[in-house]
């Protein structure tokens, strides 16, 4: 998913005035409670912002979910009780077996339950995506503004190593070089423990996902760097590191957070779809794109099995992507929209 | 021009060589007996094994290897008992056959896909951020943007199970996607390939309808429209003749580069439809470790990828020579 | 607005598709195929063996049908051809010297290119094949009984010997068939003392042992006749010399292969084979589900099309046996395979713990995830019911566990056994389906207090890491189809400890040097119905010793398009090709 990124960097704080005739002071506020008291004005904002926190609520607090409901995502719940699956694996019951002990029915073949599977299958999905997105951010930061500031030759070899790695189309990229990131780290024919599977994974995407954001920086420091507070700064005697911590950086929030925002769903759904593909998590970790993937088989004979996953993955988008939009109206309300 | 060309070839050929070194590198990250395993089948004797060992030239240092096949790529070589014509990008383990030849016949699956999605979406695409952008704050801007932010969040592997459950499987309106060549038939070639197409062209068209909409926008605000309708020009002269071409040149520069967008897509809209393009090529290799066929896609990809840019730059700085082209 | 408009949308989408969809439904059992217990006879006079085939009721001449498989034939060359379905295309385009016809549900050997299915008068060591009149290669050269040597002599070079090896081993005497003759390329030619063709209608097959089951590996690929004179060497593996109903006329590697009428071709000295259809067009490269799907729309011409090996994907059996328009262009037959999961009894060697691992294996569940009932009756013998002699025995303790599996019983034969927590390497193919047997698996034996660790394996190269002395795994997925009905190529093959090596099928390592004698002996009987029930009680005594766990006896269900005739399955469960034909 490509972006819209032509934002214009906002300058300073606003000071609120009083209406006329009123007794308070004129209060100051700081960029950042400006900026929060204009997204809580943005109906749309909170709306996706609560979508986003409840899905962020179901995944890490699947435990708790599962603890509450009294099923897990593990125990084959059809293939062990006769009378749940048919003969061939498909829930008995119609609407892929929804009752009031399956909330959203059960699994064909191995009979497991796809609430417990979807709410675990999200955690897994948002757990990797979220540490990827922290990785990067954090990468595609330094190496940007390295870029930018320093200038040069760093400049040159770091735009030519983006170029490089813009040059593989993205899912090539992860499709071709998971199985080497896995054979590096496991011996054949040894059982690859689930956390190595996400290190791996999370390697794979790290290696490629800084460049946007390290190329966005970039241009953006190179602007700055020219403007008079940051030539104030140096004629001052500030250090390099000085100058970039506390003149550059404040400024380059805005877009860190707007991209980071808009990664996370793009992360999310990278993931996916290399699960989708059979690259990503496999069996037995729940994982989104997998259940997605599986539930493509069952189209006329179980399709609510592929149904939740999906819905929810469009719904989980889409209110990402709306709260991006927020954030970025928020923080940067001269840019369009 | 011809130096910015000359430097920006210059440029390309470095990256390919790049691209093609750490692809071999990590490649053969894979221990070399395993290579040899997965290409030797049923009855593999250890004397079969270092046949296959010795014809891969598995044997040699690595950096010799890599000489051999980029020396491959441009003259052809020879593997063990067969000739491979150049651009001989190695034997598949799978099938047995050159990898380029296999390559090549898949190529217009995909190339088909990318274009019927092109054409759809940048008409649509193009059309709704028009209109929004004419009809900006009223209702059919909220709309078109609404559309456009559904269909930017769709994922190809959720919708084309439930297209196809919908227009083929419970009521036949459309067929079962199939790729026939455009030479045989162009009806059916539009009508095996229309549902990806759809679906692609709902995911790219939000981009497209937004990156139009305020790069209109933008162009509606600048001083150069208001003096042309004060010289009198009537409505659609000012929006088709004037702005129309000012908002293009951002989304000339985007169409470019999607190529690698279009190509990350084609490997999962293949795999959802049961398409056999490139894509799933791809995907089948990497899963049947299928070594030499993932290093040749891949370096075929990043080929494809490198020219469109150049292209792009080299027709971007023809048509406005306000750019710099260093 | 716009996030209420799109919620709102989609709960409606997801309630209405979900309101859409009735639930599963059971198998009836009425209708299932019984494995089948052997029932081939073998046409000793030669009686079935005159052409031309008897007439398929409804059947009508005329165009063209596209068997639809994943993939392309590994080979061409007939006598390099081991699996299946490389086996059934070539049947059709070559012809050797028996083949086996379907009559009426039973399955007789014929003379195909002899005029019976072979006649020996002491016993075995030597048979006598008279070649029939008229019969002709696809260019219109008469075949002669020099080419039949010929091609047999030729199976003998390493470089061509990727076949099956049994004429050649019965022959050297020796597994090592090549070092006691290399080939016509390098040892001359075959001695007359092994195989002798004293005129242009007689082949001689002299044995060392006598080999009463040389009519079956007559059928096998080495018997197909090569005139030297056309030797091409590595270029019959693309184009191999034809003598039957079609021949081959375009090839597309990994895409296509088109087989048009042979007009040299006699149906008048063939007994099995027919001529319908103009020609046959095969597409390689769909996956079952996309050939499950194609056959039960059968829209356009997908309605010409059939499977050749694909089964019904397992996802879509409920949809596709209970749908009363597909039904009828399903055909479910036992097969000749039977499943088990060996143990590696040379790291699993302590019985009790094999006897506890076969009473906790929840073969029910596993099932579930291959189709259920449709994937075949639950076994209880090593071999199947197709071979020879099958009969069912009863072993307490054995042949009577739960199919659910019983983890409180095996828990408690572990702890007796002082191997409570015993770690078990399962190793499962890395295929969706795979992955969720073993997930089944895994799960049924942790219950029961073992320690399982699931080891996927390549798809591609699973027989290959499977079948290595050293594969470092404790269970795992085996499944052996004899290639002739007969025991004699599945207990010397699987169970005898002194063919244990890399790339060999005994993947238990079970040695007992009692049960190789006794296969031994069995061996040398002549007649096929005492070696029958001799190798029932081998079978027995071998599964006393737990060294596999019995799975299922093998059940394919094979589609035809829903314009396609007289289909059938042949005897190594592929769609059989002789008999097809276009209804409209």
């Amino acid at each position: 998913m490509s972006e819209l990124l032509s934002t214009e960097l906002s300058t300073g704080g606003i000071v609120d005035v009083a209406p006329a005739g009123s007794k308070k002071p004129p209060a100051g506020r700081s960029p950042g409670q400006l900026a929060w008291r204009r997204f809580r004005r943005d109906k749309a904002g909170i709306i996706s912002g609560s979508v986003v926190l409840f899905f962020f609520l179901v995944g890490l607090g699947a435990p708790v979910i599962s603890w509450l409901y009294g099923k897990d995502p593990d125990t084959h719940y059809g293939a062990d009780r006769p009378g749940l699956l048919s003969d061939t694996g498909i829930p008995l019951k119609p609407n892929g077996g929804i009752d009031g002990e399956f909330w959203f029915g059960l699994e064909p073949k191995l009979g497991r339950d796809v609430l417990m599977q979807l709410v675990y299958g999200i955690r897994t999905s948002l757990l990797i995506a979220l540490v990827v997105v922290a990785i990067v951010t954090a990468l595609g930061t330094v190496i940007g503004i390295a870029a930018g500031y320093l200038g040069g030759k760093a400049d040159y070899f770091i735009g030519r190593l983006i170029d490089v790695l813009l040059a593989i189309p993205s899912t090539l990229f992860y499709l071709a070089f998971m199985p080497v990131a896995l054979a590096l780290f496991i011996a054949p024919g040894k059982e690859a423990p689930v956390w190595l599977r996400s290190l791996s994974l999370v390697l794979v995407l790290s290696v490629f996902g800084w460049t946007r954001i390290a190329r966005l920086l970039r241009g953006q420091v190179l602007s700055l760097r020219e403007r008079e507070f940051v030539e104030a700064a140096r004629v001052s005697g500030a250090s390099s590191r000085r100058i970039i911590l506390k003149e550059l950086l404040p400024n380059l929030l805005t877009p860190i957070l707007v991209v980071a925002t808009l990664d996370v769903p793009a992360m999310v759904t990278t993931e996916a779809a290399l699960s989708y593909l059979g690259v990503g998590m496999v069996e037995p970790t729940p994982d989104w794109g997998r259940m997605i993937h599986d539930g493509g088989d069952y189209l006329t004979t179980d399709i609510t099995y592929l149904t939740f996953p999906g819905i929810a993955l469009i719904i989980f988008v889409v209110a990402f992507n709306l709260l991006g939009d927020s954030v970025r109206d928020a923080l940067d309300p001269k840019s369009h929209r | 021009m011809l130096a910015f060309l000359a430097r920006r070839l210059l440029g390309a050929v470095v990256i390919l060589l790049i691209i093609s070194a750490v692809t071999f590198l990590l490649f053969f990250a894979v221990p070399g007996n395993e290579v040899a395993a997965l290409s030797c089948g049923k009855s593999c004797t250890p004397a079969i094994m270092e046949g296959i060992r010795h014809d891969l030239g598995l044997d040699h240092p690595v950096w010799q290897q890599y000489l051999t096949y980029l020396g491959g790529i441009f003259g052809g070589r020879v593997i063990g008992d067969n000739a491979c014509n150049a651009p001989c990008l190695g034997y598949s383990f799978v099938n047995k056959q050159p990898v380029w030849d296999t390559v090549v016949s898949r190529l217009p699956v995909t190339v088909s896909l990318a274009i019927g999605a092109v054409v759809l979406f940048l008409v649509f695409g193009v059309g709704l951020g028009m209109l929004a952008a004419l009809r900006k704050g009223k209702l059919a801007d909220k709309i078109s943007m609404a559309f456009a932010l559904l269909g930017g969040s769709m994922q190809i592997y959720v919708m084309a199970p439930f297209f196809l459950y919908i227009f083929v499987y419970s009521t036949d309106l459309m067929p079962r996607p199939s790729y026939t060549s455009f030479f045989v038939s162009p009806l059916d070639w539009v009508k095996g390939l229309i549902l990806p197409w759809i679906c692609l062209a709902i995911i790219h068209t939000a981009y497209y309808a937004r990156l139009t909409r305020s790069s209109m926008v933008d162009v509606l605000n600048e001083d150069f429209i208001r003096t042309v309708r004060a010289k009198g020009l009537t409505t659609s002269q000012v929006y088709g003749k004037h702005a129309f071409r000012g908002a293009m040149s951002p989304i000339a520069t985007i169409l470019g580069l999607d190529i690698a967008v279009l190509f990350a897509g084609a490997i999962i809209t293949e795999q959802s439809f049961g398409l056999v393009g490139v894509g799933q090529l791809a995907v089948n290799s990497v899963l049947a470790s299928d070594l030499p066929m993932m290093m040749g896609v891949v370096l075929l990809a990043a080929t494809a990828v490198v020219v469109a840019n150049i292209v792009v730059d080299v027709v971007y700085a023809a048509i406005d020579p306000r750019i710099k082209v260093s | 607005m716009k996030p209420k408009i799109i919620l709102g949308v989609s709960t409606v989408v997801m309630l209405v598709v979900a309101g859409c969809s009735a639930g599963g439904q059971n198998t009836s059992s009425a209708d299932a195929p019984k494995a089948e217990v052997s029932n081939v006879s073998v046409d000793k006079d030669g009686s079935q063996s005159k052409g031309p085939a008897a007439e398929i009721a409804g059947a009508r001449k005329g165009g063209i049908i596209t068997p639809l498989w994943r993939q392309d034939q590994t080979h061409y060359d007939p006598a390099q051809i081991q699996t299946s379905p490389d086996g059934t295309i070539s049947e059709l385009l070559e012809r050797r010297l028996t083949m086996y016809k379907n009559v009426d549900g039973k399955t007789v050997l014929v003379g195909d290119l002899a005029t019976n299915a072979g006649e020996t008068t002491d016993g075995g060591k030597t048979w006598k094949f008279t070649l029939k009149d008229g019969i002709k290669y696809a260019d219109g050269s008469p075949i002669v009984a020099a080419d039949v040597k010929y091609a047999v002599a030729r199976s003998f070079s390493t470089k061509y010997s990727r076949g099956f090896p049994y004429i050649q081993t019965w022959l050297a005497g020796t597994e090592e068939f090549s070092k006691f003759y290399p080939g016509p390329y390098e040892g001359g030619e075959l001695s007359n003392d092994k195989v002798e063709a004293p005129d242009a209608k007689t082949v001689i097959f002299k044995f060392p042992e006598p080999r009463t089951d040389l009519p079956f590996a007559a059928a096998l690929g080495t018997t197909v006749p090569v005139p030297q004179a056309k030797d091409t060497k590595e270029g019959l593996d693309q184009n191999p010399i034809t003598s039957g109903p079609y021949k081959i006329a375009s090839h597309e590697v990994d895409k296509s292969l088109t087989l048009v009428k042979n007009d040299q071709w006699d149906p008048n000295t063939d007994s099995i084979r027919h001529q319908y259809v103009d020609g046959f067009t095969f597409q390689f490269g769909p996956q079952i589900a996309e050939v499950t799907d194609r056959l039960s729309a059968s829209a356009g011409n997908d309605k010409n099309s059939t499977s050749l090996y694909a089964a019904v994907a397992p996802e879509r059996l409920d949809q596709v046996m209970n749908d009363p328009k597909v039904k009828p262009q399903i055909l479910d037959q036992a097969t000749s395979a039977s499943e088990v999961y060996s143990i590696n009894t040379q790291r699993i060697t302590d019985l009790k713990v094999r006897k506890a691992l076969l009473v906790a294996f929840p073969k029910e569940q596993a099932r579930k995830t291959k189709g259920g009932p449709y994937a075949g009756d639950f076994s209880t013998t090593l071999g199947s019911p197709a071979n020879a002699g099958w009969k069912k025995y009863d072993l307490p303790g054995i042949t009577d566990v739960n199919p659910m599996g019983d983890p409180e019983k095996a828990k408690q034969m572990l702890t007796e056994a002082g191997k409570l927590g015993q770690s078990i390497s399962l190793g499962y193919n890395q295929t969706p389906a795979g992955e969720k047997e073993g997930l089944a698996i895994a799960d049924g034996l942790e219950k029961a207090g073992f320690k399982v660790e699931k080891i996927p394996m390549q798809p591609k190269t699973f027989n290959d890491s499977r079948d290595t002395v050293n594969n470092n795994l404790d269970l795992y997925w085996s499944s052996w189809a004899a290639d002739w009905p007969t025991g004699v190529t599945v207990y010397p093959e699987i169970y005898d400890g002194r063919k244990i090596g890399d790339g060999r099928p005994n993947n238990s390592h079970f040695n007992d040097p009692a049960v190789n004698a006794e296969i031994d002996r069995i061996l040398k009987i002549t007649d096929i119905t005492e070696q029958g029930a001799e190798f029932m009680k081998l079978d027995q005594k071998i599964m006393e010793q737990v060294p596999a766990i019995p799975y299922i006896y093998t059940r394919r269900q094979l589609m035809t398009g829903a314009n396609i005739g007289g289909g059938s399955v042949d005897t190594h469960t592929v769609m059989n090709l002789n008999n097809l034909f276009i209804k409209s």
